[in-house]
């Protein structure tokens, strides 16, 4: 089992190149026995995991089944959240549940934030050699 | 179901008060239909955001572990 990955920030913006690098991280979703490999943008500042409304739909999850609803902030407030658990796969550390608040945004990022990805993994970010290294709690 | 043609000529009939309130209505349908909010209401909205969304991140934990008690009883 690996004990520490690392990873490159990934350039969003080609004509700004590094300045325009974020930590995005891969992982596989699964949810029932549908599977998607996604990216997921390792945000420190947010309180909690963020699923966009497409990727929920592409796993096959089904809105009107989540009874959890949830108030987010910011720029989805205006958007209705439900609760949804999937379980992810980040390389080749054993699978975690990830809840997400499964956001009917279609434009959502993938943000993976304190509840519950930061609890599940440990992040170090070395930002000036646009890297960071992830181990599993 | 009433046409263009047919209803323009009743809105025309309308006093200018009543123009004003049907122009308030259908800029609240259109904003209510597109999720937008209006922004004579923004400033009243609270001021929270992704990083201080506390009640939100208290309902994925309750998903979680009804989650967990379901796989392991």
């Amino acid at each position: 089992m690996a004990n520490k990955v690392r990873f490159a920030f990934t350039e969003v913006d080609p004509s700004l190149g590094a300045l325009s690098t974020l930590p995005y991280l891969p992982l596989t979703l699964t949810y029932q026995s549908q599977s998607l490999n996604v990216s997921g943008l390792l945000d420190t500042g947010s309180s909690v995991n963020v699923l966009p409304y497409e990727i929920g739909l592409a796993l096959g999850a089904v809105w009107e089944n989540q009874r959890l609803s949830l108030p987010l902030g910011g720029n989805l407030a205006r958007f209705e959240a439900r609760a949804l658990v999937i379980n992810a796969t980040v390389e080749e550390f054993p699978d975690v549940d990830l809840a997400f608040a499964w956001t009917q945004d279609k434009y959502a990022p993938l943000i993976l934030g304190q509840m519950n990805f930061f609890l599940a993994f440990d992040v170090c970010f070395y930002r000036s050699e646009s890297a960071f290294e992830i181990s599993q709690k | 179901m009433l046409t263009t043609t047919q209803f323009v000529p009743m809105l025309r009939e309308l006093s200018p008060s009543d123009k004003l309130l049907l122009l308030n209505f259908l800029a609240a349908e259109l904003l209510r239909e597109y999720g937008i909010v209006p922004l004579s209401i923004q400033d009243d909205l609270p001021r929270q955001g992704l990083h201080d969304s506390f009640e939100a991140a208290a309902v994925l934990a309750q998903a979680l572990k009804e989650k967990q008690e379901l796989t392991h009883g």
